[in-house]
This record gives C-alpha cells, structure tokens and sequence, in this order.
C-alpha cells in the first residue's frame, strides 16, 4: 500500500514537476549533470536590469497617465509629474535588485502610501474630482450632452496642483503593479492590455495623445516584445527567472542576456523607424489620408452603446426599456427597472412661442385605472359608455377643454391660444401616443386623424387613446389653449355641473381600477384581495398624514411630503414581485422617479375623493427654451394670440430628448376638466446629477459632504472614538510589526541562499555542502589549504596531518561524498551528524 | 519551430488589433502601424540572411580534471557583420566516450556587432572518462524572433575527467618487487624471433611493424607475429574494462552499475599514486577488444601515469568479463604474476576469492571495485 502511495507521488511528480524530476534523472546514464542551474547575476548586471526596468517602467506610467491626460485636455504640472514617475520607477526597479530590499521596500511602501492617502486624502479627492470635471466637460462636447456635471473640488483655486498630485498617486500605485509586472514576465500581452485601452480611449473621442507619449507606449510594448521573445530581459531576483538553465525534453537550454545587443538593437530599431517615418512622410503622410466616410460607421454605430456603458458601467447594457429601447415613456408600467437611464436621443422637435417661464406638459399616455404593477388606460368595464347633451360627438368629448377655453377666451383675455408643430423623431417612434399640449383642439375635420369618432357613446378606452389615432410619425400643427390662473378660477371645488363631472366622479376614485388587463375578469379573488388591500392602506396612510381640507390644500400636503420624505431617485430598485407597487413604494422604498410620485399622488388623490389620473408624456422646462434653436422668419402674433405672461417672445425649436420624458397627475375640476398637477419632489430637474452621483457612488467615491465630515469628526472626537482610534492604531502597529517579522526572516532566508549559491542542491544536502564550504574557507583562512578547489580527499589528508581524528575524517567524507555524489538521499540524521563532525574537526585540528 | 509558431502568432495577432482599430477608428496612425509591421519582418529577414553568415564561434573547455570537479565550457561568439544578431542558439552536445549518453544543450545568446559575446555553462562529470565537447550547429533568429536559419558548424573539445586520488593502505611487501613480470612487447623491426611465441592472420589495427613479411610473402597473406612474455622486475598491471549490459535499466539503477566500472579508474589511482611514491615503475596493461590483444603503456612518473590512463578513455568496453585477465595469462610465462584491478560485478569477481587482495574500493558498505595479485600457476 505505502509502495502503491509512493509510485501514485512519483507519477504526481512526473507530471506536474517535471522539470525537478528530470533534473533529478539527468546525467545519472551520461555522468554529466549542469553545477549551476540557477544562473548569478552579478552586481553589475543587476544594476543594468534595475536600470532598464526602470526605463520601461518609467515610459509606460507616464506614457499612460500622460497620454489620457493629453487627449482629454487636463491640465496638470508636467515637471511635477515626470520628476515623481522617474524617481518612483528607479526606486521601485533597484528593489529588484535584492529580494529583501524588495520585501522591506513593499511594506514600506504600503505604510508611506497609506498614511499619505490619509492625511492627503481630501487633496487627492480634490484631484480627483478636478480631472472628473475636466474629463466629463470634454465628454460632455465630445458628445453634445445636454448637461453638465461639477464634482466639488475641496481646493477648487489649486485645480492644477490637485490633480497632479492625483495622477502622482494614480501614477505610483500603477508603477507598482507594473512592477509585478516586469519583474516576472514582461509580458507584451499585459502590456498591450495596460497600453492599448489607454491608446485607443483617446482615439474614440478624436482625441490621440501627442506624438512622442504615443512613441514611449509603442517603445514599451515592442520593447517587451522584442526582449522576451529573444530571451534577452529577466530581473534577478525572480527565482524563476534566475533558474534561466531550464530543461526541456531532456535538452538543456540557456540564455544569456547581453546589454550590447539590447544597445545595439535599439539603435538598430530606431534608426529603421526614423527611416521608415521619413520615408512615409514624403510618400504617404497623414494629410494624404483620405478615409471613406462609411468606414466610420461602426465606431458611430457603437457610439451609443459606448456612451452607455461609460455613463451607467456595464449596468447600462442590460437595462434597456422593452418597449422601443431607451425611452423614459413607461406606458404606465410600474416597478420594472432598477434604474431609469436616458439615450438622450431626440424624441420630439417642439416648436412654439414660449408664453411663460412654467414648464410646458405635452400629455401622451393617460392611465386611467390602476391594477398594482401598472396603469390601464381603460376600466375593466370598458363598455361603459356615457353620454352628454352638451356633447354631438366624440369629438367633442376630446376637445371639451379646448372648446370650453375657446368659449371663455372670448371673454378671458388671459385665456391664450397658441399654435405648436410637434415633430416626432425616429427614436419616438416606439411611442404609440402622440405628445400633445394642455389644452389642444384637434380638427378632426381636417383628416389628419385616421379613427373616426361617431354615434353618442363612447368608451373611455377610446377617448384615452385619441392620441394614438393620430397617424404616427405624421408632422403635427396643433392648436391649444393656455389657462395660466385655472388654480385661482371657479372651477376649484366646484360642485358636479353635468353629466361628465358626475360620470368622472362615478369612475376616477377608485383606487383599484381595473383588473391587469382587460382580458382578466374583476372578479378574480386575489385581485379582489389586493384591491381591498391597497385601499385600505391608502385610507389608512392619508389617515396617518392627516390629509385634509381643499383640492389645493390636499395636493399642497401631499407635494410636501413627497419633497420631504420621499427623495427623487433615477435608481430606485425594482418592486419585488408580489408588491403592490404603490405600497411598497410608499411603505419600503421611499423612493423613486416620477413615475413612483404620480402614481402614489394619483391613488392619494382617490383615496381624499379627489378625481384624479396618471398621466405620462414629456415637459419642455425653461432650460429647454434657453437651448433652443430660434426660427427664422416667423412672428410671434402666428403663434400666440392673448396675453402672455412672458410677454412677446421669439418662436423655437426645442430638441426634446428621452431625458425630458416625465409622469405627472391630472386633476379633474367639475365644469372644465383635467388639469395637469405636478406632485414630483423639485430634485427632478437636476436628475441627470443625480444619475451620475449614484452611478461613482458605485465605484466608490470618496469625497463627502460637510455634515458627513462633521459627523465623523465629531465621533472620532468623543472619548469612544479615541478609544476606537487607539485600538486601529494599534493594529496597525501589530500588522506592521508582523510585516516586519516576516520581512526579517525573509533578510534570514535570502542571506543564507547567499550562503549556499554554490550548490544546487535542495533540503539537507545543501546544509551540508555549505558546512563543507564553511569549513573549507575555515581552512583558507587558516592558510591551512592553499587551493581553493580542494577537494574532500585533500581536505582530509591535510587534517589528519594537523591532528584531526582519522575515524572522524573518515566519517566526515564518507558523509560528504554521499550529499555531493550519490544519488541516494541525504537524511536529517546525516547533516546533524556532519554538521557535528565538522565541529568537532575544527576545534582538533592545530592550526599555526 | 513552436516558439516561431507563437511568436509569428503574436505577431500577426497584433497585426490584425491593428486592422481591427484602423477599420473601426479610420485613423492614420494604425494604419501606419499597419505598413510599418508589414515592412519590419521583411527587413528582418533580409538583415538576417546577411548576418547568419557573418557569425563564427569558437568553443573551449579546461585540460584534464577531476571527477566532479567544475568544468566550465566557454563558447565565444563572434559576429562580423555591423548589424548585431539579437538572438542565436548553439547547439553542443556533451558526451562521454565511455558511456555513449550523449546530453544536449542549447546555448542561447545575442551576438553584438565588433565585440565577441561569450556564453559559459558549468557542468561536473560524476564519471570518468574522456568527454566529447562539440557544437553541432547554430541558428540564428532574426530581430522579430518570427524566421530563424540553421548553419551547420562543427567546433569540438575534449576533457579528460580522471578519477580522484583515495590514500590506500597498500602492503609494499604485497606487491612485492622482483618475480613480478610484465608484458612487453619489444619495440625491434621485427627481427628477433627469439621472443616470437606464435604468428596469425593479420587483423585491422595491427601495427605495420608486427607483419612478419617473410611469412606472408610465403603465405600469400598477411600474417602478424605474437611475442611471447619477457621476465623483468618491473610491476605489471592489469585494468579489466568491463561493463555488463545495461539495456532497459532505469536511470538511478543505470548509475549504480556504472559505478564499479568507474571505480576500477579509482583503483588505478590509488595504486599508481602508490607505486611512483615508491618509486617503482610499472606498466599499465588492459585487453583492447577492438584489436583483440592486450595493450600496454610503460609508467615510471604521476603525469605518464595520468597520461596513460586517459588512453583507456578512448577504448572500447570488453563485452566479455575477464577477458583482459585470460589474455595476459595466457600470455604470461609460467609463475608469473601480475596486479589485477577489475569491477566489482559477480561475472568478474568469480575465480578471483584465492587471489590476494591488496585493496578494495568500498561505497555505503558496498564493494565497488578490487584490487588484486594474481599468480599465474
């Protein structure tokens, strides 16, 4: 059994040590066996290496850091960080040099950088922010975002000083790694993946480095090349490297570097390469490059992507809506996306003539009955159908607003009419209702809507949808009517007038609407269960927040205490499933876009008998009017009839994107109709800064506010946060302290390889050729012998003339000549014993 | 050929990152990278076929040494070209005459231009024997490392590895002095029948001035003359060379049954260094089965000692144990005696417990190699 073991190790050996194991077989058939497999460098040679590690190292950090501070315009201190990277990789390369020097000085290094990223932290962070800054400004062009993000730079007036002093940082924790790097493989492929990245980011915004940091990254990458494909680089202190005489399928194999070639080579290299420049430059230089526009294609076809992923991480690739791609338009579903990200691709051009600085809505989707994880834009008895005396057709239905404000304009001057083109783009296309303005008259007489709408019934399914019977992609001249004071009319807690104010009331306070689709019966019980849930909590919430008085009032309360409760957030998490969405929202979450805050005011608004619905759609803002373009030609009086509030202005087109997608919640007014009110918290105009921070919150940022630095100020002040600091400053003393430890005992291991560099032998024969050695330069010292290559018989026979036991000598050799000669193995027993006989040698024999 | 294979791989690996960037970014500076890693392997090639001629090395190795002793084997490279070669790799094989287990190394070194690059390897020797040092051929890579060319060379050296001097307790009285005999062989023209005993065909390898020409005219072939044994007080001793087949052994067992052959080397040693301490002349007598016969080599000092052992370095292996020692009886005169040194192995050991011993070699308790008196009867 221990002999089936034992064979069962050796073919392990044979396998995954082979090399030891062939060496261990080699020259036992021919006698010949290699004495040094582990090549000695010498000092000088040692030094070269550190030298040229240094260069290479040197070239690449800066060639990297340099480069993309280069391409993306970031200013910083050129001496300051060149000085640092050249004193940084020659101290770093001369670590290699010896392996205790490399253990002591990673330590050291690891405590120095960390207690400068401590104390220098907010500087760094400052740094940090600044390039950020200055990066996002050039991305922000590169790519014609509409929005702009400042970090908060502590030493905003020392921009330049911060941010080298970051990429010092930056540059010194790369160089170590690259260290790592060099020292044991000089690998071109991990050079190429730390180089090319670097290249090429540069290259996709139009922004290459300058000439000469492109040539040291190109020098390093070939460098690297060249010098592990012709075996001409390894670093000393590597043992994998040092043992350069390796064997393969029995044949012996050895490289000697040669700093002339290196020398020589690269002279070679670069008189080519200036020649092959020149060359080029007369032939074929690069004002002669004339690329086919379609070539470009794939970068811009990628553009999108690339943008996504540098906005939102790899994140941004998975979350895409399912309807259409990127669009802020949910269609009133609910709770399905962790995160809400913008394309920021044009979804509508708006032109008009702004009339105030209130943000416009243009209403697109109208969710009318609400059914837990989403909006229906229809009640589950969608037969319903209603009839008015005032009204002659569906028509009339769908323009009442408009008809009405036509009717009272011609006593209201403040009542305006106004004309607005709405363009959909490519990108809306997925959008199966039109964007409109509050209030507009459709001219169903002019053909331009393909339903026709006839008989005195209608279905409310088919009035919400009048939008979507409007031919897509069509270009649209709509007429609309502004009622800036409908808040301070009468229409305000006015008492249902007609037919319509009571069939809204009848059908818009019910807070479960409508079962999941209209293929599903109402009836179902665990709907019926959820229905009863959700209205209970509700009636109890509005309970708990004393909801009360007015129309006004009641959106007033539940307005502020969304702004105070309910932070607005574009990364909410999704609603687990089985949640009732507005619940979980108003219970768990606490959080969420406008989806989240016109769903929860719209059920708030039933629940406090408010008639109310969702509705989403886009906002044009006065940032959009400020960033439009203006159009020529056109007069103001075509465009806005009545008094306007901003008085005359030009007419624009405004570029609304998918960002300015938005949901918001209509409130109906008995004798006018639904008016829109806005309940999102105000952070909603600032949502792209808060994408952002979420998104280096991530990645960990480090930079905190004022009342969180106070926060931890204040604790660390208090006798428990002294305590506290004690005690990490004394793990960290403990972990130094162990470091330490074992960086001595590594000083030990390295002096006594120093000791036993002559023999190759492992374990408790290298013991005794060393004690043998010891003894011999014992012997020189003592001018008792006078070769240095003497060998046990010699070493002996002058012993025994000075003195020394013969039995004891003979012993001696015999033990010698079984550690240096015979294949059979060196026991523990045999090197105690040698070791003792050498002793007792020594102290025998006579010396002069 | 799979290092160029990998290399060649990288290279168009990134040849086509290249490609791949100057299609996606349409930007100049990849597309003159593209030109210029075409343009490179050519130059490459070319710079390499006028370097690979340009290159000569010379190869050198120490004069005889000790079992286990260093010997480092300097190879000098020289290129002659103004262009330096990055890369070339020796090939030398090392091999001892003995043993026939020829070892491969691969010297691996860059070759500055005007300025010889060297390149040392330490071996040690754990036999004896006559090493063969040669460089068989060289290849060159060019400075991409993708194209290589071999030349064939063919530089050589030979150390003589001899065994190290082991102190004997040897018995002046045992060897003894007179009565001992030796075998000569006159070095006459050919003329003294008294000392011829027997005459044979001629063999190859035969010297010239043994044919006894008037018998072969006579004849009409060749025949050689044999000389018989001549009484003299010098001491003869006999080296058996013999070493049982070792086909199909692994290598440790392999090891330990060269080790008595090589042990006899040892004998030798100790007996020579004893016998010219005494100061008594001796003559160094082993059977050489490439001739048949028994060859002989007169010693009277330490080097002509070293010298005539190093001759049995180039002898090849008797397949027959004893061989040497029936030769010389037969040879001998009656009562005669000689100094006999053979290997351990049982095949030479039988027939040899009545002889007196004059000294064994002992390793780790086990008989390695003896050395006896035998007397002829």
């Amino acid at each position: 059994m221990e002999n089936g073991g034992s064979s069962f190790r050796k073919a392990l050996r044979r396998i995954f040590r082979r090399e030891e194991y062939l060496e261990e077989k080699a020259g036992l058939v021919s006698g010949i066996r290699v004495v040094n497999r582990s090549v000695k460098f010498s000092e000088d040679q040692k030094i070269k290496h550190a030298l040229l590690n240094a260069v290479l190292l040197f070239s690449m950090v800066t060639g990297v850091t340099m480069a993309f501070a280069d391409s993306f315009e970031i200013g910083y201190s050129l001496t300051a960080v060149v000085m640092s990277y050249g004193i940084f990789s020659l101290l770093l390369s001369l670590m290699n040099v010896r392996r205790a020097w490399q253990n002591i000085g990673y330590i050291l290094i690891f405590v120095i950088f960390t207690v400068v990223i401590i104390y220098f932290r907010n500087y760094i962070n400052s740094g940090l922010n600044g390039f950020l800054n200055d990066f996002y400004v050039f991305i922000s062009e590169y790519w014609d975002m509409d929005f702009e993000k400042t970090y908060t730079e502590a030493f905003a007036q020392q921009h330049e000083a911060t941010i080298t002093a970051f990429f010092i940082s930056v540059g010194f924790v790369l160089m170590v790694l690259l260290n790592f790097v060099f020292n044991n493989e000089q690998s071109p492929l991990t050079v190429l993946l730390v180089v090319f990245p670097v290249l090429q980011f540069g290259m996709y915004f139009d922004a290459a480095p300058s000439v000469i940091l492109t040539a040291a990254l190109v020098y390093v990458l070939l460098a690297c090349f060249f010098l592990r494909h012709n075996h001409q680089f390894a670093m000393p202190t590597k043992k994998k490297n040092t043992r350069r005489i390796h064997m393969s399928h029995n044949n012996y194999y050895l490289h000697f570097s040669n700093g002339r070639v290196i020398a020589q080579v690269g002279a070679v290299f670069a008189v080519f390469m200036t020649a092959v420049c020149i060359v080029m430059a007369v032939i074929f230089p690069a004002s002669a490059h004339r690329p086919d526009s379609r070539l470009l294609e794939v970068k811009e076809s990628t553009n999108q992507t690339v943008r996504q992923v540098l906005l939102y991480g790899f994140y941004g690739l998975f979350h895409k809506d399912s309807d259409g791609g990127v669009s802020g338009l949910n269609s009133g579903k609910l709770g399905r996306y962790g995160t809400v990200y913008s394309d920021y691709e044009t979804d509508l051009y708006v032109t008009f003539a702004p009339y105030s600085r209130e943000t416009v809505y243009l209403k697109s989707y109208v969710g009318v009955a609400y059914y837990g994880s989403g909006w229906a834009n229809s009640f589950p008895d969608d037969e319903v159908i209603y009839s008015s005396p005032e009204l002659a057709s569906a028509q009339d239905l769908i323009n009442l607003e408009a008809n009405r404000l036509e009717k009272l304009a011609e006593s209201d001057p403040k009542i305006l009419k106004g004309r607005m083109l709405v363009d959909p783009q490519d990108a809306a296309l997925g959008i199966n209702y039109l964007a409109y303005p509050y209030y507009t008259q459709f001219d169903f007489a002019s053909g331009a809507y393909s339903t026709s709408f006839g008989g005195t019934g209608y279905s409310i399914s088919e009035l919400t949808r009048v939008p979507y019977a409007v031919r897509a992609g069509a270009y649209r001249d709509l007429t609309y009517y502004v009622y800036p004071d409908i808040w301070n009319s009468s229409y305000v807690d006015q008492a249902p007038q007609d037919e319509i104010d009571r069939f809204v009331r009848n059908n818009y306070l019910s807070v479960w609407g409508a079962n999941k689709s209209s293929t599903e019966v109402i009836s179902d019980t665990r709907y019926e269960q959820d229905r009863l849930n959700v209205e209970s909590y509700l009636r109890h919430f509005c309970a708990e927040k004393g909801f009360s008085g007015s129309t006004v009032e009641i959106i007033e309360q539940i307005r502020d205490m969304f702004q105070a409760e309910y932070p607005y957030t574009l990364n909410p998490g999704v609603t687990p499933k089985g949640n009732d969405f507005v619940t979980y929202f108003l219970s768990t979450q606490k959080k969420g876009y406008c989806s989240y805050f016109a769903t929860a005011g719209t059920l708030l608004l039933r629940t406090m008998g408010i008639p109310a619905r969702y509705v989403e759609g886009y906002v044009v803002s006065m940032s959009d009017v400020v960033d439009a373009e203006f159009v020529e030609g056109e007069e103001y009086e075509d465009w806005i009839v009545g008094e306007a509030p901003a008085g005359k202005t030009a007419v624009v087109k405004a570029d609304i994107d998918d960002s300015r997608a938005h949901a918001w919640v209509e409130v109906y007014l008995n004798g006018f109709g639904w008016v829109p009110v806005e309940l999102t918290p105000s952070s909603f105009g600032n949502a792209e800064d808060e994408e952002f921070d979420s998104l280096w919150s991530r990645i960990g940022r480090m930079d905190m506010s004022d009342d969180t630095a106070d926060f931890i100020q204040n604790i660390m002040d208090s006798p428990a946060g002294q305590g506290v600091m004690l005690a990490i400053r004394i793990i960290i003393g403990a972990g130094i302290a162990v470091a330490l430890f074992f960086a001595g005992r590594s000083v030990k291991k390295a002096y006594e390889r120093h000791l036993g560099r002559e023999s190759f032998y492992e374990g408790y024969g290298m013991r005794i050729m060393k004690t043998y050695s010891g003894l011999c330069a014992w012997a020189r010292r003592k001018k008792l012998l006078d070769d240095d290559n003497a060998t046990v018989t010699e070493l002996v026979k002058t012993f025994t003339k000075r003195g020394a036991g013969e039995t004891q000598l003979t012993e001696f050799a015999d033990i010698y000549k079984k550690a240096a000669y015979s294949p059979a193995p060196v026991t523990k027993d045999d090197r105690n014993r040698f070791m003792s006989l050498a002793a007792s040698i020594k102290r025998s024999v006579r010396c002069d | 050929m799979f290092k160029n294979l990998y290399t060649r791989l990288c290279y168009v690996f990134f040849f086509a990152l290249m490609a791949l960037c100057y299609r996606f970014y349409v930007n100049y500076f990849f597309l003159a990278a593209m030109i210029i890693m075409a343009i490179v392997p050519v130059v490459s090639y070319i710079a390499l076929r006028y370097v690979a001629d340009k290159v000569s090395f010379e190869l050198s190795a120490p004069t005889p040494i000790e079992r286990n002793a260093q010997i480092t084997i300097r190879l000098t490279l020289k290129c002659d070209a103004f262009l330096p070669v990055m890369r070339s790799l020796v090939k030398v094989v090392i091999e001892n005459q003995f043993h026939r287990q020829p070892e491969t190394y691969y010297f691996g070194c860059g070759i500055p231009a005007g300025k010889p690059a060297q390149a040392v390897l330490d071996i040690r020797s754990m036999l004896c024997g006559a090493i063969n040092i040669s460089a068989t051929e060289v290849e060159i890579w060019d400075y991409t490392g993708m194209f290589s060319l071999k030349r064939p060379v063919s530089e050589s050296a030979t150390v003589i590895v001899n065994a190290p001097y082991t102190e004997m307790d040897i018995s002046t009285e045992a060897i003894g002095g007179a009565g001992l005999t030796e075998l000569v062989e006159q070095d006459t023209k050919g003329n003294d029948s008294s000392q011829v005993i027997d005459t044979r065909d001629y063999r190859p390898g035969d010297k010239p001035n043994r044919i006894h020409w008037k018998l072969s005219t006579k004849l009409e072939r060749l025949i050689v003359k044999e000389y018989g044994a001549i009484s003299s007080n010098d001491v003869l001793v006999l080296v058996e060379l013999y070493r049982p087949d070792m086909t199909g052994l692994s290598p440790e067992e392999t090891y330990k049954r060269n080790l008595p052959f090589d042990r006899v080397f040892d004998a030798y040693t100790a007996l020579m260094e004893h016998l010219i301490a005494q100061k008594r002349p001796f003559c160094l007598c082993w059977y050489s089965p490439s001739i048949g016969e028994l060859k002989k080599e007169e010693v009277s000092t330490r080097t002509e000692g070293r010298n005539a052992i190093s001759m049995l370095y180039y002898e090849n292996l008797s397949t027959e144990p004893g061989a040497a020692r029936e030769m010389c009886a037969k040879t001998m005169d009656e009562f005669g005696e000689f100094i006999y040194i053979f290997p351990s192995y049982s095949e030479c050991t039988a027939g040899m417990e009545a002889c007196e011993r004059l000294f064994v070699l002992e390793e780790e308790g086990r008989v390695l190699a003896e050395c006896v008196r035998v007397k002829i009867t």
